[in-house]
């Protein structure tokens, strides 16, 4: 009798262990749509984690106590050798507690890297705080707005902005990381997609399989990731056609791995993103903050999380508008960032778009305002007058108190003045710029003293601007490049101009008169 | 001795026998080269030469301390449980005798072990650091400053001690102290305000301190300046200045540039106008435009750094004084087992140990004057039992306070000197005096405990 009661029990416990694995699956589903957990249930937790979270149980916390203390020890001391392990351990300890992920990820981007005096030593610490967030974080939190924003942040403050001493480093470093895994500032989103998945299917690409026996005997081995470092390019790859099949196959095999692997991007959420809010130069930190933000939007359960994963989307794209454009001359090591014009559509529906999801949010109407007033000084500066005013109209009507007596020209000399006083330096970046391009322009068009008069303008704003950036910190962190470089580019600048309208030109004429059939 | 060393012999070949040995060295093994194969550096060469002296070195010694506390519990209580002791005190042999028989074989046992991990780890560091895997100016900075044994000298201040004991008297003098303060209390306040002082650099002046090098400089090494500040203004700009190093009156080197705040910061110094003198002078020049007045750390944020020796000494000196805290640990597991069951004496060995930890927490509590009327208790009891609470955190810290040692694997990681002064004090105090009177009151103890008592 004892016997088959516990039988009966088995069997019972049996099948209540069937139904609930046969309802388990549901449930994750259902977990996963209504967002019922702060992240998605974890598979194949990873054996450090499984056992932390598990078999540790309540000494957890003891241990994370310990590493904390020590790490801000260390810290205290000057002892930064540890703090990466360190701040791996604590995370992984309590790996589903965002607000620990973004601490840790923010303390070694922002307090250790700028405790280094080498640019290169603080990019270091920058970017081992962008990849505890992005390989980590999100890993382990993969429906954490939090996170998605945190990253976003470090993408578009530490390193887009100019407030760390070596902000053109990060620039550069990231741009030639970037330029290495993409291959140009807009690569084929479709190509890197429907590049194959391993070296099985690489290898199955005709002509394939005798282009990595070349590298190979040019000392690339398999996984071959190095070719996209090489510089020059490897010799076997440098002597086949551009457009040679296996050569595209192989790099767009190689850059979407890295750019799957090493910087958790898809190709296909990027041309989304590049669809969306672009085109974007996505050598530029800029585009990467649009991307996290972006990726970051679904997962936000409050209006403080939405609001603020918009906000880092705007303003990157207000960034990208006025700094945009990478100029890079490697033989003159000069690197600078112009206002990308083509960018302002996308830019403006991004606050439209905002605008309208919180109306009543002050800090979107202030920014949007602010945007608005920037890029009617800059089309106007850049010769687009209409367009300037049409801009300067769309202001006045939203924001009637912008309206001065002066009207249209009013506000721009306002402003102009405004700006000659406290410019950022992408403002005056582009003040300055902007005065260079009318100069080169008005020469063009044959007026001489105009041209000067600009010219003039440029130099009493640079003088000004760089006069009172005595402190050598200061100058190199907030300065401007040199004026014969700028003055290159605006030259090039008014030059691309004219061969467009010369185009333009050539093409009405061509529409006026078609040839004769 | 020859009873004390048959017995030690005893007790390794128990070790070897009972494969605690052939376990350990399985366990160390593992640490020492499974560690550095999941911890992650800073990504530098030198990050990843210093994690792996940190924390391979720093497993060792975890492992070996556990297994000294664990091996000196069980060496004389287990032997009393499984009746295996009646057969060696019916010997002719003193219960002095077979203390430290027991400890000198696991003693002995620790030092091959630790000797074997301390090998291995060179070896991996000669590999990690090798030609082939890092290039010459980062091997050249590794033998600079962390493959090295640098002796650090810190301002000197003596003659600031004196003037501002002088001072305070004159206050005291003057009846400047607020009625109701304790003086020793008022002292230490005013002392720290005028350390305080003694490390600030207003905007646009100068300010010297006298060091005395730990060595005569060589001409061929450079020394090195550690500096860290605070400013008077939150803001993380640059500070700009001016550093002179000479002698007597005379500045022969000059050094001028932008620091910023908090950071730690190095400035090498070419040691060859320096050559043959034992006391130097420091000052630096605050120019900073901002205004910033500018304060060096007190405890950490000024000192001279130099090449005392090279890194292979220095990793030998480490590990004699990781050996020495074995034979203590060890000493103080075979005292708590003479006294009790093993349970109970791993349980008192373990908290003996976490009390050393706390060494520091207990040094500042008993520097405190109350403790319950502090947190706002009243009544005629109180005043006692702070009274008491002081006794007993002050005899702890009397106690404890000698066995306080630099963390040696910090040191090692560092670059800095474990000085031979290091290892000859704490062979005095931790095996000689501490392990000495743990020995007299083991054996004390072994003399007087039944050991035939049914069980």
């Amino acid at each position: 009798m004892r016997r088959r009661v516990t039988l009966l029990y088995l069997l019972a416990a049996l099948a209540a262990f069937a139904g609930a694995a046969r309802v388990q699956p549901e449930l994750l589903r259902l977990r996963r749509a209504f967002h019922l957990t702060q992240a998605d249930p974890l598979e194949n937790m990873p054996p450090i984690v499984a056992f932390t979270t598990v078999a540790l149980g309540g000494f957890r916390g003891l241990l994370v106590d310990a590493l904390w203390m020590r790490a801000t020890r260390l810290q205290d001391e000057g002892k930064y050798f540890e703090l990466v392990q360190l701040a791996g351990w604590i995370t992984k300890l309590q790996p589903r507690f965002a607000s620990i992920w973004a601490f840790h990820a923010w303390n070694l981007a922002y307090n250790v890297s700028v405790m280094l005096p080498a640019p290169e030593d603080r990019w270091r610490w920058v970017r081992h705080g962008i990849t505890l967030l992005r390989d980590d974080g999100l890993r382990y939190n993969p429906g954490s707005a939090q996170l998605y924003r945190e990253l976003s942040w470090l993408y578009q403050h530490k390193l887009g902005q100019d407030m760390d001493q070596a902000h053109f480093y990060y620039k550069r470093a990231w741009a030639e990381e970037m330029t290495r895994a993409l291959g140009g500032e807009r690569p084929d989103f479709d190509r890197l997609a429907a590049a194959p998945r391993d070296l099985e299917a690489l290898r199955a690409v005709p002509g394939v399989a005798e282009l990595l026996a070349a590298l190979e005997a040019a000392g690339f081995t398999p996984p071959y990731d190095h070719v996209l470092d090489a510089d020059p390019p490897p010799e076997p790859l440098a002597t086949r056609p551009a457009d040679d099949p296996a050569t595209r196959a192989l790099l767009d095999f190689l850059r979407a791995r890295r750019t799957r692997e090493t910087y958790r991007l898809d190709p296909l959420v990027m041309k989304a993103v590049d669809e969306a809010y672009g085109p974007l130069d996505w050598r530029l930190p800029g585009a990467h903050a649009i991307y996290w933000a972006r990726q970051g939007v679904p997962f936000a359960r409050s209006r403080f999380e939405r609001i603020s994963l918009e906000r880092s989307i705007f303003q990157s794209m207000a960034d990208s508008f006025l700094r945009g454009r990478m100029v890079e001359n490697r033989e003159l090591g000069y690197f600078a960032l112009t206002p990308n014009l083509a960018l302002y559509p996308r830019v403006r529906q991004a606050y439209l778009d905002a605008l309208e999801e919180f109306p009543t949010d002050d800090s979107i109407q202030v920014a949007f305002r602010n945007f608005l007033s920037d890029a009617a000084l800059i089309f106007y500066t850049y010769n687009l007058e209409a367009r300037s005013r049409e801009i300067y109209n769309e202001l006045v009507q939203r924001y009637p108190t912008a309206a001065v007596p002066g009207g249209f020209e009013g506000y721009l000399y306002n402003l102009w003045q405004e700006y000659g006083r406290e410019a950022s330096p992408g403002q005056a970046s582009f003040f300055v710029e902007s005065a260079l391009y009318q100069s080169h322009l008005w020469r063009a068009l044959g007026d001489r003293d105009r041209a000067a008069g600009y010219a003039r303008m440029a130099q009493l704003t640079w003088h000004r601007y760089m006069e009172i950036r005595k402190d050598p910190e200061f100058r190199a962190r907030t300065g401007l490049p040199p004026l014969e470089e700028m003055d290159r580019i605006a030259q090039q600048r008014v030059r691309e101009f004219i061969e467009q309208a010369r185009a333009a030109a050539a093409e009405a004429r061509s529409a006026e008169n078609p040839p004769n059939p | 001795m020859k009873r004390v060393l048959a017995i030690a012999a005893l007790t390794v070949r128990a070790a070897i026998r009972s494969r605690v040995l052939a376990a350990l060295t399985a366990l160390l093994l593992t640490a020492v080269i499974g560690l550095p194969l999941t911890i992650r550096g800073d990504g530098t060469a030198a990050g990843r030469v210093q994690i792996l002296l940190a924390y391979t070195m720093g497993a060792a010694a975890l492992v070996l301390s556990i297994s000294s506390v664990w091996s000196g519990c069980a060496a004389i209580s287990q032997e009393i449980r499984d009746r295996q002791m009646h057969l060696l005190a019916v010997k002719p042999v003193r219960p002095l005798d077979i203390w430290l028989g027991k400890w000198l074989g696991l003693t002995a046992m620790n030092a091959v072990l630790l000797a074997f991990s301390a090998a291995v780890v060179y070896g991996l560091l000669e590999w990690t650091a090798r030609p082939a895997a890092i290039g010459a100016e980062e091997r050249a900075a590794l033998d600079e400053e962390i493959l090295a044994a640098r002796a650090s000298a810190r301002p000197d201040e003596t003659e600031f001690e004196t003037a501002t004991r002088e001072q305070f008297q004159k206050e005291l003098a003057a009846g400047r102290v607020a009625d109701g303060t304790h003086p020793q209390e008022a002292y230490r306040a005013f002392r720290h305000l005028r350390r305080v002082q003694f490390y600030a650099v207003p905007p646009g002046a100068l300010r010297e301190w006298r060091i005395r090098l730990p060595v005569a400089p060589t001409p061929d090494r450079p020394i090195f300046l550690r500096f860290r500040f605070a400013k008077s203004e939150l803001t993380p700009a640059a500070v700009a200045g001016q550093w002179f190093f000479g002698t007597g009156d005379q500045a022969r080197l000059t050094t001028a540039g932008e620091w910023p705040p908090d950071a730690f910061h190095s400035l090498a110094l070419p040691a060859q106008p320096l050559v043959g003198e034992r006391e130097i002078i420091i000052a630096f020049g605050n120019a900073d435009p901002s205004g910033a007045t500018v304060f060096f750390d007190p405890d950490r944020g000024l000192e001279v750094l130099m090449r005392a020796g090279g890194f292979a000494g220095n990793f030998a000196r480490a590990g004699l004084l990781l050996l020495v805290q074995l034979a203590f640990l060890t000493a103080v597991g075979l005292a708590a087992g003479t006294l009790f069951s093993m349970p109970v004496a791993s349980f008192v060995s373990i908290s003996l140990v976490v009390l050393m930890k706390l060494s520091g927490y207990i040094g500042e509590m008993a520097g405190q004057r109350h403790y319950f009327a502090e947190a706002g208790r009243t009544g005629p009891g109180v005043a006692l039992a702070d009274h008491l609470l002081r006794l007993v955190f002050r005899g702890l810290r009397a106690a404890l306070a000698p066995l306080d040692l630099p963390n040696v694997l910090d040191l090692l990681a560092s670059g800095r000197l474990v000085a031979w002064g290091s290892v000859a004090g704490a062979v005095a105090i931790h095996l000689a005096l501490y392990g000495g009177l743990l020995a007299i009151a083991g054996a004390a103890v072994l003399r007087r405990r039944e050991l035939g008592l049914p069980s």
